[in-house]
Formats: C-alpha cells, sequence, structure tokens
C-alpha cells in the first residue's frame, strides 16, 4: 500500500512538472548570399521570438540593441563563425550566447548555430546573475533553444534534405514540453 | 500567412531576398560609434586568430605564453573583448606579430614597434614611397 502511494507521489510530481505542450514554428526573417537568419513563432504569438526580443528591448537599450545588430551584419558579411559565440547550452547542443559588446554590456541574445549559414535568432535579456543558470527568464531562454535544438537534430536525421545549404526545408513546426 | 506578415521582399542582385521590418527598424539604432567599435574589436580578434592559425599555434599555447587560462583566451577571441593597450603588446609580443600598426605623424611615416626584432621599422608613406625605409635598433 505505502509503495503504490510512494509510485503514485512520483508519477504526480512528474506529471506536474510538465505543464504543456509548445507548438511553435520555425520562420525564414532574413535571407542573404551568405547567411539565413530564422527564428522560432509559438503559437498564438503575433511575433518570432527575436522580434519580440528586439521589441522589447530597443527603447530601453539603443546601444545595445545597435551593437546586436551590427554584429548581425558583420555575420552577413564574414559568414557565421562559432568562436564569435559563447556556448550557452552543453557541448552536445548548437545553443550559443550573442554578446552585445565588450565584458561589461549585460544584454544577451541567444540563438543556434545551426550551420556555419544558418543562425535561428532566438530570445535573451538583461544579464544580472554570474551565470544564465541562476536567472530564472534567462534560463528559459536558453532551455527553449535547446529543446529546438533537439528536435531539428531529430528532423535532420529523419528527413535527408531538411537542411541544404541555407535553408530548412520541409515541415517547420515542432513542439517542446514546456516545464515549470 | 503569418510567415510572410511580417516580411518584404527586397530585390538584390537578380534574386529575391527576404528583409524583416522589425530587424530593419532596428538597424537604424546602428551609430558610427558602434560601426567602428564593433569592427575594431572583431578585427582585432581575428588578427590575433590568424597569427595563431599562421603560426600553427593553439589558444591553449598562447595561454601558456601568457599565463592565462584558456577560457579567457577564448573569450578574447570572440571579438568582445575591450582589450588595453598593455595586453595587446603583451600579445604582441609573445606572438612576435604586430596586432595594431599607429600612425603617429599623418604624412610622415608610420612607426611599427616589433617585439620580437626588437627594432623600430619606420615605414614609407605613400608620398615617399620610393625611398628606402629605415630600421633603427631598439634600445631595449
Amino acid at each position: 500500500m505505502f509503495v503504490l502511494i510512494k509510485i503514485s507521489s512520483t508519477f504526480a510530481k512528474l506529471n506536474s512538472k510538465v505543464k504543456s505542450i509548445k507548438k511553435l514554428s520555425i520562420i525564414l526573417l532574413e535571407e542573404y548570399e551568405k547567411v539565413n537568419f530564422y527564428s522560432f513563432q509559438f503559437e498564438n504569438e503575433t511575433h518570432t521570438e527575436f522580434e519580440n526580443f528586439l521589441l522589447s528591448f530597443s527603447e530601453s537599450h539603443p546601444n545595445d540593441i545597435g551593437t546586436i545588430m551590427y554584429r548581425l551584419e558583420r555575420i552577413i558579411k564574414d559568414g557565421i563563425d562559432e568562436r564569435h559565440f559563447r556556448y550557452a547550452g552543453q557541448w552536445k547542443d548548437r545553443t550559443a550566447e550573442l554578446p552585445s559588446h565588450y565584458d561589461t554590456a549585460n544584454l544577451r541574445l541567444y540563438c543556434i548555430c545551426v550551420s556555419p549559414k544558418i543562425l535561428i535568432l532566438g530570445n535573451g535579456g538583461l544579464k544580472t546573475t554570474p551565470t544564465y543558470n541562476e536567472d530564472a527568464y534567462l534560463d528559459k531562454c536558453v532551455e527553449t533553444l535547446k529543446k529546438i535544438d533537439f528536435e531539428l537534430r531529430l528532423k535532420e536525421k529523419t528527413f535527408k534534405n531538411f537542411i541544404i545549404d541555407k535553408n530548412i526545408n520541409g515541415d517547420l513546426s515542432l513542439s517542446i514540453q514546456d516545464e515549470e | 500567412m503569418v510567415i510572410y506578415r511580417y516580411l518584404y521582399k527586397t530585390r538584390n542582385n537578380n534574386n529575391i531576398m527576404k528583409r524583416n521590418s522589425i530587424m530593419e527598424a532596428s538597424r537604424k539604432l546602428i551609430t558610427p560609434e558602434i560601426k567602428q567599435s564593433v569592427d575594431f574589436s572583431i578585427d582585432i580578434a581575428d588578427r590575433i586568430f590568424d597569427i595563431l592559425e599562421m603560426k600553427g599555434m593553439k589558444q591553449k599555447d598562447l595561454a601558456n605564453l601568457l599565463g592565462k587560462s584558456e577560457a579567457e583566451i577564448s573569450k578574447w577571441l570572440k571579438g568582445t573583448h575591450n582589450f588595453n593597450i598593455d595586453t595587446i603588446l603583451k600579445i604582441q609580443a609573445k606572438l612576435g606579430e604586430e596586432i595594431i600598426q599607429v600612425v603617429s605623424k599623418p604624412s610622415t611615416e608610420v612607426k611599427v614597434f616589433s617585439w620580437t626584432a626588437r627594432n623600430l621599422v619606420i615605414l614609407p608613406t605613400k608620398d615617399s614611397y620610393t625611398s628606402t625605409s629605415k630600421t633603427l635598433e631598439h634600445a631595449a
């Protein structure tokens, strides 16, 4: 009896952790000769996450946004070099951080370096803690990207032509677990 | 439908390239100062990276030469580090290559300080390009 209660409470805890399944679409934002910029948009949202990031910080942090946009301009010109990013997730995923500038600037943009020609721009925010993991919002931004990267890798393995050159092809809708 | 809501198309090199209106609006926040600062930072990082590659060195080798951690060198090579003059001079000295050239007197001479050769090399300007460049011994 005690064992059954213990097992059922464990399942209840697991179920309460998984809040919902979130549906999203990978969306092509801009295309250039060397690179394509993508972002993702959650179901029932009006903007992609990168658009939300720009809209949230353009007025309050114009210099940081200007700097991030110019770093993207350099990527348009030079291509995507992983050296210019900081790993934000783990070595096994492709989640990275694009810092606005110098080590004193606090605005961080998180993204997925899918290939030297494909960059998926996510969301981000002001880093006020030593590591992003200590900030619930930034941690969620990175965790979301890690889940998207995992789903993309599955699609890459399943569908032969899912990624060709600088394009992501086929069904670009994904579902990820949204945990509390 | 949603995909195209915030996108518009522009013609470039006979290809139709997509642009995003919110990104375009945010580009207006790029000032000449931002451009100069980002370009300079990335160019310095790229120059150090190129020297390492040219010499067949790894980030770890430079870290050992400077007594720094590999993580710090990796951070420097991202093009977001605010280098100070002393750090630049130390990197130049250890790598034996110039990273930055300073024009001290416009329209006269470009002075390049080389720690490796311990020489002060005065390069001719365009006007005096035909004249021979001089190499002066640097008093160490």
